[in-house]
């Protein structure tokens, strides 16, 4: 092969990683996000149900997906046997200890479990945990893709940053969605509840914006990094980037958020709706795109250049 | 301790794929999965461009990646230095193929006869009941293991075995009074991808 040869995008991982990597980190977010604010404004511990409601199912369908990509699902707890090593297996521990105390959590909720939640330190500690628990959820995909050396794209510090970030800006947009539906769940909570979400949400979408800049300049550094952030800015994946993830799922969300502004929880905003929505979406999509534009850097020896299916 | 590894004599070597074939006898891989394969790669300029051939299968690394990486202890090392794979407990994440920077690792999504539409070769149904073709499960990753169950005998790698020009040599890395340390000093093989960290157990020769 020529030196100007380029590298393949690998295949071993597809849309069912993706999609993985964008519910498990949406319902942690959503997780992260409902347990901060009932640990600091117990006003708020409304969302504390909501993202519990929301976060348990898309973390659940998540794994799922995550079973579906698997050679042997039926070995799928085998997964747990080496967390001293793999970002695997550490992140089979996370979301076990994450879903055991959800349920814990949802237990105390119920009758007659619920006379357990007069105690409460016990349910401070939980809360607490939970989200440490969705904070790890959040963070190890970053890590998990990060520590493949072979895939420049993948093999940076900024990846960890970008994936946790985006996550709690789609767990919270997952609230969002809920809360314009607050009338249909009953949920009691302070009228400038919106706001105050719309408030780190609009924070929060252009932090993720840098950490985008910074992650594609980053990528570019090596020749193969620089053929993915190329793939994914001018080749087959921009129209995903551009249109998909930056024009809908980043500058709609942020756009939608400027006018919520004043409006109070239990109304159906449809900017608020569509804003959401598509903020999922583009957090769908940025997975998506990264896990993509992965490809493994060519073999360089002897004077050649062997570039490697995509599928090795 | 020993650690085995091989040097391979790319000036030896003559691009005859007997190593490839080999290997897909003895191992009686599926259709499309080749535990040994070589690749080719033109290097220099014309009229001074030649051809290199690069015989390559699962390096063995010292610092294994895809060691670490396997969430299940599927993927393991033997005490010589062997990098294996226990198919049992394979989950079949192909987290391992992901991080090996040589490709040596192949992904089972399906068992196809090898060719289409026709009935099973002579050679596929003598190696579905005898050579251990059952082994060959779906779902799993595979890659060559340096024909472990022939040096369990004390034989040689099935590749070393058949290469027609002895471009292939096999021994204990870690005595360096073996053929292959020898080698190795007097030739100045290489690794390849050094600057990876992964220390490979297979030596080239460079043409």
């Amino acid at each position: 092969m020529g030196s100007n040869a380029k590298p393949n995008l690998q295949r071993s991982w597809s849309w069912k990683i993706a999609t993985y990597l964008f519910l498990a980190g949406t319902g942690s977010g959503c997780m992260f996000a409902g347990s901060l604010a009932n640990l600091s404004n117990s006003d708020l511990s409304g969302i504390m149900r909501l993202a519990m409601w929301l976060g348990i199912p898309l973390v659940v369908i998540g794994v799922l997906f995550l079973m579906w990509d698997l050679g042997q699902p039926s070995r799928f707890m085998n997964t747990l046997l080496k967390p001293n090593s793999s970002w695997i297996s550490r992140g089979s521990w996370i979301l076990t200890c994450l879903l055991i105390l959800t349920f814990a959590l949802f237990g105390l909720w119920i009758w007659p479990f619920n006379l357990l939640s007069n105690v409460p330190v016990a349910v401070t500690a939980l809360e607490v945990l939970i989200a440490i628990f969705a904070f790890g959820t959040m963070l190890y995909t970053g890590p998990l893709l990060a520590a493949s050396k072979p895939i420049p794209f993948w093999n940076t510090s900024m990846l960890p940053a970008l994936f946790a970030v985006s996550a709690i800006v789609a767990g919270l947009e997952g609230i969002d969605l809920l809360l314009t539906l607050n009338g249909l769940l009953q949920v009691n909570l302070p009228p400038q509840t919106l706001a105050i979400i719309g408030h780190y949400v609009a924070i929060l979408i252009p932090v993720e914006m840098v950490l985008v800049v910074l992650y594609l300049w980053g990528a570019s550094q090596t020749p193969t990094g620089r053929f993915s952030s190329k793939t994914v800015l001018f080749g087959g994946l921009a129209a995903q980037f551009w249109v998909g993830y930056v024009v809908l799922g980043l500058l709609v969300p942020l756009l939608a958020v400027t006018f919520r502004f004043g409006f109070v929880a239990g109304q159906t905003i449809p900017s608020i709706t569509l804003g959401s929505a598509l903020g999922l979406l583009g957090s769908f999509l940025l997975r998506l795109i990264i896990v993509s534009a992965g490809a493994k850097r060519p073999i360089m020896t002897f004077g050649g250049l062997i570039v490697l299916p995509g599928d090795m | 301790m020993v650690r085995l590894g091989m040097v391979i004599d790319l000036k030896k070597c003559v691009n005859c794929d007997s190593c490839t074939i080999a290997c897909r006898a003895e191992n009686a891989t599926p259709q499309g999965v080749f535990w040994s394969r070589v690749f080719r790669f033109e290097v220099g300029k014309y009229p001074y461009a030649k051809l290199v051939s690069l015989p390559m299968a699962c390096m063995h690394c010292r610092e294994a990646p895809c060691v670490d990486a396997c969430p299940t202890g599927a993927t393991y090392k033997r005490n010589d230095g062997i990098v294996t794979i226990d198919h049992e407990k394979c989950v079949g994440c192909k987290y391992c193929v992901i991080v090996c920077p040589y490709g040596s690792r192949f992904f089972i999504s399906s068992i196809n006869q090898y060719y289409a539409n026709t009935p099973l070769t002579p050679y596929e149904r003598l190696a579905r009941t005898l050579n251990g073709y059952k082994h060959h499960e779906e779902g799993v990753v595979e890659k060559c293991a340096f024909c472990v169950e022939r040096i369990d005998k004390g034989l040689e790698p099935a590749c070393v075995n058949s290469c027609v020009a002895y471009a292939r040599v096999f021994g204990d890395l870690d005595n360096p009074e073996s053929e292959v340390s020898r080698l190795i000093t007097a030739k100045h093989a290489v690794q390849i991808s050094p600057e990876l960290g992964t220390d490979p157990s297979v030596y080239y020769i460079p043409p």
